[in-house]
């Protein structure tokens, strides 16, 4: 029950619900005031990506990571999925449609669901390939070698890593940069974002990681949810400064 | 545009129009007289030159030795008929001195001489200077009626006659197309918009449908009788062509009759409302060249042409949708480009039937009766604004617009929207590495590597202090009793084998030595090959049971939540509950933070205790901190024993140097490099 | 447009494993249940990919396309440890042996590369990003924790000197911190749009 958690598990949960109440209220607020253009550089840098490869008819190449279920169950390495979606709806008809690599099975599964359910709703279905979203290695070693093998082709025109990968992806960065590719990386856990600052990429940190696909589509959910991000970002910071003032004060232990 | 400027002299010293007979310039008094001063003629009596002055301008400006290239004049309506009509004279009959000036001018580069090139640039400039700033001017406005016509199809849309008033008796399709507005107060704005950008608050009466449908009815009726003066405009774009002298013709027939066209033709309202106009702006069309009021008013003509009549057109409003059936997801598409991009309106001025086709107001407007015979794809292409449902209890449930096709419709619409727009912070053109460099580089890592471990063994000095976490973990292993129970769950890849069994291996070993009852749990596949190297580095013995748990944390989560599952499932571990310590071997700290964050809670009394990589220490920090980790160990030093055969400290030691030189190199170099470019731009 | 009932069911079943963790004892046999369907899904979803992927490249071969050749490779690589699996069981020590063999060898060289990138990286690291306030205290940490780890200043042996580095060694938590909040918020984001079927089951 609730009085077994512990303080840790109590602060956890009031933050969800203020997230939550957050959220619906931005959602709210969306629905009478129209979203506007915030250029962002997490935008920005994917948008550019897709324009390389619309401008020169190549292909995107996308990472999505390689654990969903695979080691610990951890959401963020979905965080890839909805910018896949939204990028694949603005380059259906490109030369060569986007291509994604997932190191996990429910991951692939998923990706492809994603690839397929953007060509049926552009009632392209027959333009649906399976070889566009395919599984690579199961473990960060593997996949990372497969991806990087898959880098070299010229017909690539940029590489984008979304979703949980371990630093080792450097090899792929660094196989990007080889091949004069463009590549971003918003790669959700910390150790993965030093690796994508340290090779040659656009690297979107902390939570940058999850906003993309938000800034890029313009949906009112995902728009809502990066207004309430904020507002839970200066709760936080708020109650940080408070937690340490108590601190101080010998309120708190 | 009713003079003919043909017929002027060009002041030199001004440059501007005078009568031929002038020998003074009206505008700033000076003599006119070089310019019958013509270069390389003999000086004639002054009465012989004033009766034969005139003709030989006139001669001069017929020559076509100088003449301006036909190109300069793209538009051959704008050859004046009666210049038509002068025959040249055969080379035979020419004068003298005609003879004469024609063969200079083909010897010489410049014979022409200053008078008629003085003239020509002049021209030259004048029509340049003119053509930037006029044409400039024109295709805004041009651009502004269209906006406005556009704007006003929108609004009446909503009110043909009969209709607007009386809302049982709209018709079907005009219910469905306007149920197809989900969100009344955009509309209202957008409403709004449009009535302020005219002048007066008056409705409009005709749509372009009714304007379209009287260009198909003036076309039909002129196939039928051909008794009709002039085509419907529509038939230029379908390739009925007026006749040669028709096009020549009409135009200045058409300036003839009407002394101030500029105001009268650009517009497709009726006359009635031609006072209402006020913003169109005259000055406009007084600046316009020649060429360029012949096209204009042809233009215009072609806009008249498409609403005259408008009354008899508004009858048959729904043979619209019939014609626009054709091509409904062209049309939609091309309504949203013009949308988004205002100024294709100037390219459209030139093809009447094709811009009237894009302006058709709204895209509802534009949606055919039969709404099942639209593709889908064309039905995605509503813009969302336009799609939103005025009443939604109203709206026949097949022309309702799901959401995806309102998203994917704005999407569309972004995408043209940043067609051709240069976003911020694009990326250069990227250079690959230098290949010499990075090999350069990899044989500086081998020799030293190699060299250090050639050298000899080195073990880590054993007066090296290990980290406090690692202390911790070492003291809590000594603190295990005999029997005491403790999970070793394996979680990492061959990659990373070698430095996490070399951390693991002597703690394995100091627990076997207490008597600690181990259990080997592997959460991937791989571990199973692993463990055995772990084993036997360990001093295990070689049938220790190593496990293999499907399905992982989830799998260890259901048995923390609800521990009759162990008891009766076939997991290998029965109880976690049972456990004194629960020693992690991962080489991802996201996997650790699972066990902490997830299955830990679930078991208050477990100890949890870590071993990884020197990577993926630093996160594991905070875990420690806050007492949800025991302990753990990380990195070559956490791991000394003092004993270690397979590990090089000497080499590792190297690694480490070169990788810092390699990092002050690069600090360098790039110190180096902004001092030669600010060197540069200084000595620039 | 997303099915009503998948997403129904979905977002059910997010609410009640959520209810579930609040309310364990009442709760933990249906997450319990619910965490085993996951499983059971999973392995299959794997099963799945694995299918697609080997389908996928006899695709690949059937239509010689570019690069054909390793997708041989991969198909009878797939096969023969499928095969060899099935005879002889993965607790075989010879079949664990053999797998063992030919992957430590591979990713251990591949990790080795790892650490040959990083040098060249950080030598165009400063040339590629230029001078910022990022890239300094990047390279001047850096620097600072390459001689930690020497372990030269550790081998001294004062006092004063390991709670100097003891506190050095704790400062990179706190940039760490700062983006693991960051990473949370934006994850919880992202749970309560995948929770109320704001971010699309992907097949819509």
């Amino acid at each position: 029950m609730l009085s077994t958690l512990t303080l840790n598990d109590q602060l956890a949960l009031a933050l969800g619900l203020a997230g939550l109440l957050f959220l619906l209220i931005n959602l709210l607020l969306l629905k009478r005031n129209p979203p506007k253009h915030i250029p962002e550089p997490a935008k920005e840098a994917v948008e550019n990506l897709l324009h390389v490869s619309s401008e020169q008819g190549k292909r995107l190449v996308v990472g999505l990571g390689q654990n969903l279920t695979n080691a610990s169950f951890d959401l963020s390495g979905a965080s890839g999925l909805s910018l896949q979606r939204a990028l694949l709806k603005r380059s259906l008809f490109n030369d060569h449609p986007l291509q994604s690599f997932s190191g996990d099975g429910v991951l692939a599964c998923l990706s492809r669901m994603a690839v397929h359910g953007a060509y049926r709703g552009a009632l392209a279905s027959e333009l649906f390939d399976g070889s566009l979203s395919q599984l690579s290695g199961t473990s960060h070693m593997a996949y990372t070698a497969s991806l990087a093998n898959y880098i070299p082709d010229t017909s690539n025109a940029g590489l984008l890593l979304a979703g949980q990968m371990s630093p080792v992806i450097l090899l792929a960065l660094d196989q990007a940069d080889r091949h004069s590719l463009p590549a971003i990386s918003a790669i959700a856990s910390l150790s993965g974002q030093a690796a994508g600052f340290f090779g040659s990429s656009v690297n979107l940190m902390g939570e940058d990681v999850f906003n993309a696909e938000g800034k890029l589509a313009q949906r009112k959910a995902s728009l809502a949810s990066l207004s309430a991000q904020d507002w839970l970002r200066i709760t936080i910071s708020i109650g940080l400064l408070l937690g340490a003032i108590l601190k101080m004060g010998g309120v708190l232990p | 545009m009713t003079e003919d400027h043909s017929e002027l002299n060009l002041c030199p010293n001004c440059g501007k129009e005078n009568l031929p007979m002038a020998t003074r310039c009206v505008y700033c008094g000076s003599e006119m007289e070089s310019l019958f001063t013509i270069s390389g003629q003999a000086q004639m009596p002054d009465e012989e030159a004033e009766d034969s002055l005139p003709d030989i301008i006139e001669e001069i400006r017929n020559d076509p030795a100088l003449q301006i290239p036909a190109e300069e004049h793209p538009s051959p309506e704008s050859q004046p008929a009666d210049q038509a009509d002068e025959p040249t004279l055969p080379g035979d009959q020419l004068p003298d001195w005609l003879a004469k000036v024609r063969e200079r001018a083909q010897e010489e580069e410049d014979a022409i001489g200053g008078l008629a090139s003085g003239t020509m640039a002049m021209d030259a400039a004048r029509s340049e200077e003119g053509s930037a700033g006029v044409e400039g001017e024109f295709n805004a406005w041009i651009n502004r009626i269209r906006e406005k016509n556009q704007q006003e199809s929108s609004v009446r849309a909503r009110q043909l006659p009969g209709e607007s008033e009386e809302p049982d008796q709209v018709p079907e399709w005009l219910q469905r197309i306007r149920a197809l507005q989900p969100h009344p107060e955009e509309e209202t704005t957008h409403e709004l918009k449009t009535r302020s950008n005219y002048a007066d608050e008056l409705p409009r009466e005709w749509t372009d449908e009714a304007l379209d449908e009287l260009r198909r009815q003036d076309l039909a009726e002129d196939h039928a009788q051909e008794t009709q003066p002039l085509p419907a405009a529509g038939a230029f774009a379908e390739g009925e062509k007026l006749p040669a002298e028709a096009q020549a013709k009409e135009p200045s027939e058409r300036t003839q009759e009407e002394p101030e066209p500029g105001e009268d033709e650009f517009h497709n309202i009726p006359d009635d409302e031609d006072e209402y106009l006020e913003e169109v702006p005259k000055k406009d069309l007084t600046q316009f060249t020649e060429g360029e009021e012949e096209t204009i008013s042809e233009e215009a003509v072609a806009e008249e042409l498409e609403i005259e009549g408008p009354e008899a057109l508004a009858e048959e409003p729904e043979l619209q949708g019939k014609e626009i059936l054709a091509e409904p997801g062209q049309e939609i598409q091309q309504q949203k480009t013009l949308q988004s991009e205002e100024p294709v309106a100037e390219e459209s001025a030139l093809e009447p039937e094709k811009s009237e086709k894009f302006e058709q107001g709204e895209p509802e407007s534009t949606l055919p009766q039969d709404e099942s015979e639209l593709p889908s794809e064309g039905k995605e292409a509503q813009p969302e604004e336009s799609d939103q449902p005025r009443d939604s209890t109203a709206v026949p449930p097949d022309l309702l617009l799901l959401r995806d096709q309102q998203d994917r419709a704005s999407l569309l619409a972004s995408l043209i929207e940043q067609e051709g727009r240069v976003t911020a912070g694009k990326q250069p053109a990227r250079k690959p590495s230098g290949r010499a460099g990075r090999l350069a580089v990899a044989l500086l890592l081998l020799f030293g590597l190699i060299v250090s471990i050639l050298i000899g063994p080195a073990a880590i000095p054993p007066e090296t202090p290990k980290s406090i976490p690692a202390i911790a973990l070492s003291d809590q292993i000594q603190a295990m009793a005999e029997n005491d129970q403790v999970l070793i769950v394996l979680d990492y890849q061959a990659a990373t084998s070698r430095e996490l069994e070399a951390l693991t291996a002597p703690l394995l070993e100091q627990l076997h030595t207490r008597g600690a009852e181990l259990a080997i749990l592997t959460t991937q596949p791989s571990g199973l090959f692993l463990a055995q190297t772990l084993l036997a580095q360990a001093g295990l013995p070689e049938d220790t049971q190593v496990d293999y748990l499907p399905g992982s944390y989830l799998s260890l989560i259901s048995q923390a939540v609800n521990p009759a599952i162990s008891t009766t499932g076939s997991n290998p571990v029965k109880d976690l509950r049972s456990f004194k310590l629960v020693l992690l071997v991962s080489d991802s700290s996201d996997n650790i933070r699972g066990w902490l964050e997830q299955i830990a809670p679930w078991i208050g009394t477990l100890n949890f205790a870590a071993v990884t990589t020197q990577m993926e220490a630093p996160v594991l920090s905070p875990y420690f901190d806050s007492g949800q980790l025991i302990g753990y160990a990380a990195g070559i030093a956490d791991g000394n024993i003092g004993v270690q055969s397979t590990f090089s400290y000497r080499a590792y030691r190297v690694g480490l140097l070169l990788m810092l030189v390699m990092l002050l190199l690069g600090m360098i170099s790039k110190a180096e490099a902004d001092a030669i470019r600010r060197e540069e731009e200084r000595s620039e | 447009m997303k099915r009503p009932l998948p997403l129904i069911v979905g977002v059910l079943s997010g609410l009640v494993v959520l209810a579930a963790m609040f309310f364990v004892p009442q709760g933990g046999s249906i997450l319990a249940t619910v965490l085993n369907w996951m499983i059971i899904v999973a392995g299959v979803a794997l099963l799945v990919a694995i299918a697609s992927l080997v389908l996928t490249h006899l695709r690949f071969i059937a239509n010689g396309k570019k690069g054909f050749l390793l997708s041989l490779v991969l198909v009878i690589s797939f096969l023969a440890t499928l095969v060899f699996g099935l005879l002889r069981g993965v607790d075989d020590p010879v079949f664990l042996k053999w797998v063992g063999a030919v992957i430590r060898p591979i990713e251990t060289a591949l990790l080795g590369l790892v650490a040959l990138v990083m040098m060249s990286a950080a030598l165009k690291i400063f040339r590629e990003r230029g001078w910022s306030a990022l890239t300094v205290s990047f390279g001047v940490s850096a620097i600072i924790f390459l001689i930690l780890g020497l372990g030269f200043l550790q081998n001294l042996n004062f006092p004063a000197l390991n709670g100097v580095i003891t506190f050095v060694e704790g400062l990179p938590m706190i940039g760490a911190r700062g983006l693991l909040i960051g990473i949370g918020i934006g994850l919880l984001m992202m749970a309560f749009r995948v929770l109320f079927g704001m971010e699309g089951s992907g097949n819509d």
